[in-house]
């Protein structure tokens, strides 16, 4: 606001002794112009006056973690209620405001992300795993993955070529717009892709169940303008949960859901023009870049499957007796992702473990408050420890 | 019902198979098992009734949600505080997740570090055999100076007592996951069809000797 005043004064005194037609006009359009910059601050409200409803505990550990993991420190996520039906984030929103229209220099420091959430699915702590791909694309921009697997292809011989094959070698304005049309439908799909894989490298099987509740049965194999169809999607996630040795536990516990994602997984998508087939075609190329650009970028906070094997049984063990599984035993915090994981496979068996059972699980309000409370009582309960040990180091330096 | 001491607590909570456990989680500290009872700590949701320009709480009038509209839910995290001032209500919940099995039943109590300053802990202090959740407390400030109350202080303290055998029920979620994970407010719409019927009570009262069935 302060920017936006600054500017107001200079305009006010460079059009002090304005008196023609044109110099008013000229005014007035600045003006008008500074207003709706206004509009920027008003989105960026919900991260300067955070609103009093406030998601649970559990949830907003969980979601600080992943943001700390993939885009690393200083970071602050802020998550609001949404009245549309889906997830999405707005990241650095002074950008635009400072740097864009402003040409003024942003101050850097904690890098805020505003993240909304559906007003409806407050209290759905299963779904919020979809958190995890909004948080990608703050994640794609603060380490340019996108160019990283992006670039290479829309320079090489081969994408040229195959992209004048649709529209022509021509260079006519309508000719160009066509070609930069698809280029940037390219990348959209690249980095929606890029926020799948790292949602996945995150969260493991969880991110799959939030993907299935959320995106698959709406639009399947349907390509969007800036999606890639859902069962691609689901192809490429697959790939990565075999690659990573999730299949051995997922074929085993959730037996009908997951020959449902391989039917899916199989399914190509339901246009064959050129421009899709090409979308198609440059994402099947990228995905081992994707892929190794997302492990890559979460590095060690990678979802380890064979560290979740070994906590598997007792997890299951405090879920069937009614045990909240924030305490593995008397001296071990559970793993959020582990929690998270085990709370899905341990309700979708309940509720049937057919697909169906998906969206039914999420139905189990109560069931998810209780595996908020896992989320916050085992964060509380690991940063107890922490501290003990601390005390513990402190006393023998001091001894 | 003999009440558990410190070595009849660790078995019940150590020794015992998940099944039949006595629950405590988090147990932060094994210190909060104390002679014979076990120190609850105070959790991060609360509940406070709204000021109200309409009356106030009817279970006779108002359904459930008409109540529940009534309570504000505050959440104030670990390392965050709360003030409690005189002749205030607060509903609260303990930090800890509770299963009481089917052969013991509980007790929660205030602690006397808490009541010397005029904190009234719990007012409902009888938890079921096969309880599950977080327990619901009702803190009143009965001294005359406002209280600072933290997330995670030992508020209260539970007393165990060992039934002569199990109980055929339990007050357990029967399957579905109902236990509670934060304070409750009141469920007092229930109590509406039996204030109903003692209207038709009186109402049987005041007419007994037209209708001659005195």
């Amino acid at each position: 606001m302060g920017a936006i005043s600054a500017r107001v004064e200079r305009e006010h005194d460079r059009f002090a002794n304005a008196s023609t037609k044109v110099a008013k006009s000229t005014l007035a359009r600045q003006v008008r112009f500074l207003i709706s910059l206004t509009w920027g601050i008003h989105e960026a409200m919900p991260w300067l006056d955070p609103p009093r409803r406030q998601l649970d505990l559990g949830t907003r550990f969980l979601i600080e973690e992943t943001a700390f993991a993939m885009i690393g420190p200083p970071v602050e996520v802020l998550p609001v209620e949404s009245q549309h039906y889906m997830y999405w984030t707005l990241s650095w929103p002074f950008e635009n405001l400072w740097d864009g229209r402003l040409h003024e220099t942003m101050p850097r420091g904690t890098r805020p992300i505003v993240l909304a959430y559906p007003a409806r699915e407050a209290t759905s702590a299963l779904l919020h795993g979809a958190f995890a791909h909004e948080l990608g694309h703050p994640t794609v921009d603060h380490h340019n993955l996108l160019s990283a697997v992006a670039d290479p292809v829309l320079a090489g011989a081969a994408y040229t070529s195959a992209i004048d094959a649709i529209y022509g070698p021509g260079t006519n304005a309508v000719t160009v717009r066509q070609k930069q049309i698809l280029s940037q439908r390219v990348e959209d799909w690249i980095e929606e892709l890029l926020c799948d894989q790292l949602a996945l490298a995150f969260l493991g099987p969880s991110f799959l169940f939030c993907f299935a509740a959320m995106a698959l049965p709406v639009t399947w194999n349907e390509p969007q303008d800036r999606h890639p169809n859902a069962t691609m999607r689901v192809r490429f996630m697959l790939n990565t949960v075999i690659d990573r040795g999730w299949e051995g536990l997922l074929s085993d516990k959730v037996p009908r859901i997951w020959e449902w994602f391989r039917e899916a997984a199989a399914t190509g998508p339901s246009l064959s023009d050129p421009a899709t087939t090409l979308l198609a075609s440059v994402c099947e190329d990228v995905e081992a870049a994707i892929r190794k650009k997302s492990s890559e970028t979460l590095g060690d906070e990678l979802f380890d499957s064979d560290a979740y094997l070994d906590v598997t049984e007792r997890l299951g063990e405090l879920l069937d007796n009614d045990i909240l599984p924030a305490q593995l035993d008397p001296s071990t915090a559970a793993d959020h992702r582990h929690i998270l994981l085990a709370a899905w496979l341990h309700v979708i068996n309940r509720c049937g473990g057919n697909p169906e059972a998906i969206p039914a699980s999420l139905r189990e309000r109560d069931y998810q408050r209780f595996i908020a409370k896992a989320l916050e009582m085992s964060t509380t309960f690991r940063a107890w420890n922490r501290v003990g040990s601390d005390d513990a180091t402190e006393a023998r330096g001091s001894a | 019902m003999t009440l558990l001491k410190h070595e009849d607590l660790l078995k019940a909570i150590f020794d015992r198979d998940s099944s039949d456990a006595l629950v405590l989680t988090p147990l932060l500290d094994k210190g909060q098992i104390t002679e014979a009872t076990i120190d609850l700590r105070l959790g991060t949701e609360f509940y406070v009734l709204r000021r109200t320009l309409e009356g106030g709480l009817d279970p006779r009038r108002q359904n459930q949600n008409e109540i529940d509209d009534l309570h504000e839910r505050i959440v104030v995290p670990i390392g965050g505080n709360i003030w409690l001032h005189p002749g205030h209500f607060l509903l609260a919940a303990t930090l800890e997740y509770l299963r009481i099995p089917r052969d013991l039943s509980a007790y929660v109590l205030g602690r006397s570090s808490w009541g010397r300053v005029g904190l009234i802990v719990a007012t409902a202090i009888m938890v079921q055999p096969g309880f599950t959740g977080s327990l619901t407390l009702e803190l009143v400030n009965d001294g005359d100076s406002p209280i600072r109350l933290y997330p995670g202080s030992r508020i209260a303290q539970l007393a165990v007592h060992a039934l002569d055998g199990p109980t055929a029920f339990g007050y357990g979620p029967d399957g579905k996951y109902k236990a509670p994970t934060g304070p409750q407010p009141s469920r007092l719409a229930k109590e509406a069809h039996e204030i109903e019927k003692f209207q038709r009570v009186k109402e049987a009262i005041e007419t007994r000797l037209s209708t001659g069935n005195s």
